[in-house]
């Protein structure tokens, strides 16, 4: 078992390194920076010193190596267009994310699992089709434009909720609720189908035979079996979420690390792009580094 | 390949083939396969359809509402935007942009995905390992952030984006097709097939190729909304479908500042994606439930 879980750990840290590599060189490739931030009327001597002290002067391997160094010893470099450290622009946008990440992510469980159940009991009626709908819809319309009808809606119109920022409680509603709901369905899915599953079993067979209330089996008994593969799945879905937050926080003016990154792009501004692009690399491999090693823990047939 | 058909002499149904599809296509959900045909002819027929060019300013006529709401006239049916372009006439022609990019960037991600996957599942060694790792890794990874930062990188356009999104969607089928290799490499037909000779290639196509080829599909028409989400995720960022062409992605994002008096310009290509994608979902769970019940969901 230890032996599998250094291999994972071992194979995690390659997977990282890979990304930032292909990162690193895509970046490599845009344009010219340095015209970005020199006066045009520059001369080539100013340019080739902006050049130097950009660090452009030399090669992509040696460059990537020395970010590499860099980084292990804590330093992210400096952003092209505000001159200052990454590090202190990545921080706080990375916190405000995780945030609205992890309220959406509360929020896909609480939406998913009581739907789910509810269209496994209610299989083939249009009961079922309508939670299952529910899900779908949200999946299916892109986020962006939910969000902009949503704020239609709800903030300009009701004005029951703010339009942007995230001063309170009140700004987590929308962008939360958007997100939750368009990465609910695929949970909705695996749990409905597992609970399918579980509810003709003999385990419940049994349950309900002993006269167990119907209301506990299904919540109790059918349900603590059929989370396991639904578990998984929604730790691994991550990503998902952090994908689709990423054109949210465009539309919320939420001061995220998904913005941040679409901004630095479009300004060209490389170092915070790689770093930003980075760091969700990171975390979502290590959320799927950490399921990974629970379940060879938990259920010993899992071996490579 | 005709010729072994032949020398085999199986009797072929081949009278009920089309009787077959008909069958076939009779029993899947209507109301999704007709929304779909709906947007393939509205896509295909564009030019007909829409009674103004996408990118023709007019006589400037901003923001005309649509023709049902106080203030709107029949000539543009469902008003007009920031630019005085008809509204509608850029819906019909985004169709042809959605349907193209989702369709030929889930193709190359399926013919690159079922390659590798082949390939590492029947030859495995190193060569699979490594591209076993690379899925790996492309899985692990919020898709849309590395197509913005390659988008931006190639400079958007429209073959940036089928380009992008292709490369970047190979990696589920290679794992699926590998998975089932593997299995399927033991079989006996394939173990008798290495026995007569046959070269590993041959084996791979004609023998290995069409037991997976029905996940493979299943696995597409799963894939092809999420390519299509993400072509629109990315024009709305700027970082796909350059303007003036009419992607429904940036007709959002242009119609999103003006959206609080003029909101049909934002709602109608929301509304188009939705019902888009939403078909296809319908129709690709249909499929699943069919044919391939253990493929999960599409990775976006």
């Amino acid at each position: 078992m230890l032996r599998t879980i250094v291999f994972r750990i071992l194979q995690a840290i390659v997977t990282l390194a890979v990304v930032s590599f292909v990162v690193y060189l895509a970046g490599d490739m845009t344009g010219d920076p340095v015209s970005n931030y020199v006066d045009p009327l520059a001369t080539e001597d100013d340019r080739l010193a902006i050049t130097k002290e950009l660090g452009l002067d030399k090669p992509v391997l040696y460059r990537y190596g020395l970010f590499l160094k860099n980084a292990f010893q804590g330093n992210l470099g400096k952003s092209f267009k505000t001159r200052q450290p990454v590090m202190t622009l990545v921080k706080d946008r990375l916190g405000n994310s995780l945030k609205l990440v992890l309220v959406a992510k509360a929020i896909t469980l609480a939406v998913a699992i009581p739907l789910g159940v509810y269209a496994a009991v209610h299989r083939g009626t249009f009961r079922d089709t309508l939670a299952r709908g529910f899900a779908l819809f949200f999946q299916s319309a892109p986020g962006f434009w939910v969000a902009i009808m949503a704020i239609i809606v709800f903030a300009v119109k009701l004005h029951w909720l703010p339009v942007a920022g995230m001063d309170s409680w009140r700004n987590y509603v929308l962008p939360a609720c958007i997100v939750g709901f368009g990465t609910s369905a695929g949970l909705l899915r695996i749990l409905r189908s597992s609970m399918i599953e579980s509810l003709q079993s003999e385990y419940v067979q049994l349950a309900r035979a002993k006269g167990v209330s119907e209301r506990r089996v299904v919540w109790v008994h059918a349900l603590r079996n059929a989370s396991i593969p639904a578990l998984t799945f929604f730790g691994l879905s991550l990503g998902v979420a952090i994908g689709a937050a990423v054109t949210i926080e465009v539309v919320f003016a939420w001061p995220g690390l998904g913005r941040l990154i679409v901004e630095s792009v479009t300004w060209g501004d490389y170092p915070v792009v790689l770093v930003g692009v980075i760091i969700w690399g990171a975390i979502i491999i290590g959320m799927n580094l950490i399921v990974d090693i629970t379940y060879t823990i938990v259920d010993p047939r899992v071996r490579i | 390949m005709a010729v072994s058909e032949g020398a085999i002499g199986l009797p072929r149904p081949q009278a009920s083939r089309a009787q077959k599809a008909l069958a076939f296509l009779r029993r899947a959900p209507h109301l999704p396969l007709l929304i779909l045909v709906v947007y393939a002819l509205v896509a295909v027929f564009g030019p007909w359809l829409a009674s103004y060019d996408p990118t023709d300013i007019g006589d400037m006529n901003r923001h005309a509402p649509p023709m049902f709401v106080a203030g709107g006239s029949s000539a543009h049916v469902l008003g007009t935007d920031h630019l005085g372009r008809d509204v509608f006439s850029r819906l019909v022609y985004g169709a042809r942009i959605s349907l193209i990019i989702g369709v030929t960037a889930t193709t190359m991600g399926a013919f690159l995905g079922t390659t590798l996957g082949l390939i590492a599942g029947y030859f495995g060694g190193w060569v699979g390992n490594l591209i076993m790792r690379v899925v790996d890794a492309m899985l692990a990874f919020p898709v849309l952030l590395l197509a913005l930062v390659l988008a931006v990188t190639i400079g958007p356009s429209f073959a940036t984006v089928i380009l992008v999104l292709g490369i970047l969607s190979w990696s589920g089928y290679a794992r699926l097709v590998r998975g089932q290799v593997l299995t399927l490499r033991n079989k006996e037909f394939v173990l008798l097939a290495q026995i007569a000779g046959c070269s590993p290639w041959r084996i791979i196509v004609q023998h290995i190729l069409p037991n997976v080829v029905s996940s493979i599909i299943v696995l597409a028409t799963l894939q092809i909304p999420g390519v299509i989400l993400a072509e629109a995720s990315l024009s709305f960022l700027g970082a796909g479908i350059p303007p003036p062409n009419p992607s429904w992605g940036s007709m959002i994002a242009q119609g999103r500042t003006y959206v609080t008096t003029a909101w049909w310009t934002t709602l109608f290509p929301g509304v188009a994606i939705a019902g888009l994608v939403l078909s296809l979902n319908l129709l690709g769970d249909w499929l699943r439930d069919l044919w391939d019940p253990r493929i999960q969901g599409a990775h976006r």
